[in-house]
């Protein structure tokens, strides 16, 4: 297969809503990055742009492309290396300096949760108070837009993961501090309607569309990165459109792949909890980096180990528009972006650190392709992108 | 026998209540959410042992919805009890009971609306997809139940409370969700179109134009389209099985046709023309009582009932003489006209026209009357309780009768609450239960009603202190505060609900930075166009300012020119980086004010008519008003207390053009 890494630059602010009727007062976007099936039918339509007609067979040919993204990345001028934001995790509370980490907590004697709560072995306690204070969940770093989703840099995520709070911490709160800035901000736009019988502006009827306006400077130039396996060898079009109003966004391939696993840093991190490993085991913690398309909230188990606990902040659902059938597809619900998850326990540094650097920026499941319905696998569409990383139950917690 | 902690919450809150775009919604929403919290607190209530939230009283004491009566009382969507149970196996057993009973009562209010839907709008709906939808929701989708449950050992009531919170937490942490099988064979024939009111679940409705691809005639479309009309669904709009219900509770079973039944609470638009339509009992009653006339002699006509319906008055009980019982759209600058043109397309034009020729004369006339028509500005008020959850964890340490004391003045809080909220201040409680609650208010009486409301929550206050409650920080301060949205009434509904959300969390917080004994209170102006202004305080102190402000402005002794100067320095001379009191621009505004209160105003008030009252000279002493602003531009140390002294004024003038409406003379704010 050719891999080619996509940095993909919205020149408007991207418009990509959920499917749902634009209110006529520009009320924001959830998320500023394009929903799955938007980001998958722009990919899949920009390597067949300009070739005509697509026939049945070639929209299932097209199924066989694999998409790894999006990452939401900066580039500072000059610099060769983007910064990389992922949704925050789902398992963090409060704030930069006084951050409070979600605890695997198990029941005690006697103790007991509802059916649906009863699947999981461990829950997840992402604190909501602290000496009386509530707790901001997720958490956004400083100097991170108040009405912008929270982001988090890579390096403080993989910290996160690793079990090394403090260095996260760090990194959140040195953001303002670098004078880093957030590489994207919302954008509403005024339009008026058009009539529909004469295809003129209809008087004082004003509505808003909201956006989200990517950084282009060229000290903070903000995109996306999307790694695309085309078994054609295909390469993109220099401009295409992605999400709504027909907003164009500039294609380049960049010839740095996605973020390297760091297997010396893993083995780090382990090496701090080897007494732990060899005592009880530590658990495989998987963040999610694209939204979990599960059938459900929850994975399957990965590679033989159980999933035991998980940190899912609700539901999100896409739908999308089947081009050859000419219809709606069915609603899919999704784990959000930012979704944690635990599995385990494993008592061996190898296997631990195998599977992390197999996880690595990987799909956390694969799935079946439906040829029927024209949808790839959800793997190959870049659904549950994993940030591997560690937990270690803490047994003093169970008093 | 031992004694349990048993914490339980349902939802989804959010595609209860927020997910609303019509008066409707919200309320079906947040009445269905009561109900079922209600079943499973009547489900928990028969086991022994203490009930802490709703108590026992409280329970009993509900005021229900029936059919003659569809206003009844709420109940939190938290629950909370000590409960003695044999064992762990006996609690669990309890805790399904209680969700079964939660997901039958959705479900049988599902099946009797689908069955209502079925005789009504029999060619609108795809019943496979609605029944098993309903089928889907009775087998654990859509309704959220989250119980845990901790013994109460050696550690007491207060550890296991506090355990069962943290439990609860870490319950909600994982927001688990089931996906139907859309793909399997008995999905076949749905539309996956996405319900507008809840993006999880597919449309359960057909769209006028499917009728079309399958070879109906014209008359049969225009059927269907007149029929979405008259159910209060937008053409092209797709609802789920729960928001289709929600449209449709309100209508009643007559001869096989929809007829709308009054509503149980007042539209928003009747809340928003509220102060108007008092001015208008004033200064303009001949006008209104041939309007009253017209719109009751339409009373029976369904074409009226379509887009006007009969509804709630809201300070008065269901039975109770009411000002103007009916959706007050029609009201509104160009309501007939946009009426007309939205329904025009759906409607048989001939009967329409005349229900609108014959309004058209009595509303132009009270326009007239009343020198043109209602502001169409709505205030949403969300109020939360500061530090209950300590304070009911403190008063478990001392033990279960200190705890009943202060669940019993939660309780009479929530039982005044809506009292307050509608016959005092002429609004609608859409949720209200323990310690929190949102209300739609008339913008000049919405500051009134958090005021009143925090005086109603004195008890808790007291209580607290009776009881000395403390924690590890010290002796604990409970309060209420709130956050208050003042939009118009065509701004989103759900957009308008997370502002609110907003405002109050930014009070909660401002009060916990300053560690404030008092509840505070965010207030926001989304004004239809014009930049978003918001102000906060001490919940008492933010009132009295901008009371003090819209009386100024009403009476005419203050402008809105200090506003503009803050402003338009601030756009010249603010530099973020040196917002204290040193800064030179601060020190030109106040000058700029100073010199401004002594020639403006006088000036200002010559050419409008009023009395000059100026604090120089020897004239007549200033208005209150007049020196406090003089007051407070003395006091300005910064950039930020500026923009908040402006922000005060402007959302002070948006009070005041809405209070003289429903004064004697009509006022005429600027």
């Amino acid at each position: 297969m050719s891999s080619k890494v996509w940095q993909i630059s919205p020149r408007d602010p991207v418009v990509a809503g959920d499917g749902g009727p634009m209110p006529a007062l520009a009320v924001r976007m959830p998320n500023p990055l394009p929903p799955q099936p938007t980001l998958v039918g722009f990919v899949r339509s920009a390597l067949v742009a300009g070739s005509g007609h697509v026939s049945k067979d070639d929209a299932r040919a097209l199924l066989n492309v694999q998409i790894r993204g999006p990452l939401l990345a900066a580039w500072s001028e000059g610099g060769t290396e983007p910064r990389i934001w992922v949704p925050a995790t789902a398992d963090a509370a409060g704030k930069p300096g006084a951050l409070h980490r979600g605890e695997l907590l198990k029941l005690r004697p006697g103790e007991g949760v509802d059916p649906v709560g009863s699947q999981l072995q461990y829950l997840v306690h992402v604190p909501s108070k602290h000496k009386g204070e509530k707790l901001k969940s997720p958490v956004k770093p400083l100097g991170w837009p108040a009405d912008a989703p929270a982001f988090w840099p890579l390096e403080a995520a993989l910290a996160w993961a690793l079990d090394d709070l403090a260095l996260a911490d760090r990194w959140l709160q040195s953001m303002e501090l670098v004078g880093a800035r957030a590489p994207l901000r919302f954008e509403p736009r005024v339009h008026v309607a058009l009539d529909d019988a004469s295809g003129t502006a209809e008087a004082m009827a004003l509505f808003s569309s909201t956006g989200w306006r990517y950084d282009d400077r060229p000290e903070n130039e903000a995109g996306l990165l999307v790694e695309v396996n085309d078994p054609g060898g295909r390469g993109p079009p220099p401009l295409a459109v992605l999400g709504g109003e027909g907003r164009p966004s500039r294609i380049r391939t960049t010839p740095d792949g996605l973020p390297a696993f760091d297997a010396n840093r893993y083995q780090r991190a382990v090496d701090v909890h080897a007494e732990a490993l060899a005592q009880r085991g530590l658990f495989l913690r998987v963040q999610l980096l694209t939204p979990g398309c599960f059938g459900g909230a929850l994975p399957p188990a990965v590679d033989g180990l159980k999933l035991v606990a998980a940190a899912v902040p609700g539901m999100q659902s896409v739908s999308g528009w089947n081009l050859q059938a000419r219809g709606p597809r069915a609603v899919r619900r999704l784990a959000p972006a930012g979704s944690v998850y635990h599995f385990g326990p494993v008592q061996s540094a190898g296997q631990l650190l195998e599977i992390c650097e197999r996880l690595w920026l990987r799909p956390l499941i694969k799935g079946e392709q439906d040829r029927d319905a024209f949808l790839a696998a959800p793997g190959a569409d870049g659904y549950a992108l994993a940030l591997p990383g560690i937990s270690v139950y803490n047994f003093s917690s169970e008093g | 026998m031992s004694d349990w902690v048993l914490n339980v919450a349902l939802g989804p809150v959010g595609r209860f209540i927020g997910a609303g775009r019509r008066s409707r919604d919200l309320w079906w929403g947040s009445t269905w959410l009561s109900e079922c919290s209600l079943a499973v607190a009547k489900v928990l209530h028969v086991a022994e042992g203490l009930a802490l939230i709703p108590s026992r009283d409280r329970v009993k004491k509900l005021r229900m919805r029936t059919r003659q009566d569809q206003y009844g009382d709420r109940i939190s969507n938290h629950l909370l009890l000590v409960i003695q149970a044999s064992s762990a196996d006996e609690l669990k057993s309890l805790v399904e009971r209680a969700e079964r009973a939660a997901r039958d009562h959705l479900v049988e209010l599902l099946n009797r609306n689908a069955q209502r839907a079925d005789r009504r709008a029999a060619g609108l709906l795809r019943p496979p997809s609605l029944s098993r939808q309903i089928e889907a929701i009775s087998n654990g989708d859509f309704l959220e139940f989250y119980a845990v449950w901790t013994p109460v050992n050696d550690g007491g009531l207060r550890k296991a409370l506090a355990r069962a919170e943290e439990l609860m937490d870490a319950r909600k942490s994982a927001r688990l969700f089931v996906s139907p099988q859309w793909q399997s064979p008995e999905w076949q024939d749905a539309d996956f179109r996405k319900s507008d009111l809840d993006a999880g679940r597919p449309t359960v409705l057909r769209e006028a134009r499917d009728a079309e691809h399958g070879g109906r005639d014209r008359a049969h479309v225009q059927g269907l389209r007149e029929l979405r009309a008259r159910l209060g669904i937008s053409p092209g709009e797709h609802l789920d099985a729960v928001g289709l219900a929600r449209r449709l509770a309100c209508f009643e079973d007559t001869n096989g046709a929809p007829r709308l039944v009054p509503l149980p609470f007042p539209p928003l638009s009747r809340v928003a023309v509220d102060p108007w339509l008092h001015g208008a009992a004033r200064r303009a009653t001949k006008e209104l009582a041939s309007l009253r006339e017209a719109l009751c002699d339409r009373e029976n006509d369904d074409n009226f009932s379509v887009w006007c319906s009969k509804a709630r008055d809201p300070e008065t009980s269901a039975n109770e003489s009411a000002l103007f019982p009916y959706d007050a759209s029609l009201l509104l600058e160009g309501g007939l006209d946009a009426l007309q043109q939205e329904l025009g397309r759906t409607t048989q034009q001939g009967s329409l026209d005349l229900v609108i020729r014959d309004l058209r004369g009595p509303v132009e006339g009270l326009h007239e009357a009343m020198g043109g028509p209602p502001q169409g500005y709505v205030a949403l008020l969300s109020m939360d309780g500061d530090e209950v959850g300590n304070a009911l964890h403190a008063a478990a340490h001392l033990g279960k009768e200190a705890l009943e004391k202060l669940t019993d003045a939660l309780d009479q809080f929530a039982e005044r609450a809506p009292d307050i909220l509608s016959k005092s201040h002429n609004g609608c409680a859409f949720y209200a239960a323990g310690d929190e609650l949102l209300a739609f208010l008339p913008v000049d009486k919405a500051l009134g009603a958090a005021t009143a409301l925090a005086g109603a929550f004195a008890p808790v206050v007291e209580m607290v202190l009776k009881l000395r409650l403390q924690d590890e920080r010290g002796p604990l301060s409970v309060s209420l505060s709130g956050g208050l949205v003042i939009a118009h009434l065509k701004h989103d509904l759900r957009d308008l609900r997370a502002h609110a959300q907003e405002a109050l969390d930014g009070a909660k917080r401002a009060r916990r930075q300053r560690d404030c004994a008092q509840g505070w209170l965010e207030v926001r102006e989304l004004p239809r166009s014009g930049v978003e202004r918001s102000c906060r305080g001490p919940l008492t102190k933010i009132g009295a300012a901008l009371d003090c402000w819209s009386d100024g402005i009403e009476q005419k002794k203050l402008s809105m020119r200090t506003a503009e100067k803050i402003l338009d320095h601030a756009e010249r001379f603010e530099d973020p980086k040196a917002a204290d009191l040193g800064s030179l621009g601060v020190e030109l505004l106040k000058s700029a004010l100073e010199s401004q209160e002594r020639r403006g105003e006088r000036a200002w008030a010559a050419e409008h008519g009023a009395v000059a009252d100026v604090p120089d000279g020897d004239g007549p002493k200033p208005h209150p008003a007049q020196r406090a602003l003089a007051q407070r531009v003395v006091d300005l140390g910064s950039w930020h207390q500026a923009r908040a002294l402006a922000a005060e004024l402007q959302i002070a003038r948006r009070l005041a053009r809405v209070a003289a409406q429903r004064s004697d003379s009509g006022g005429g704010a600027p």
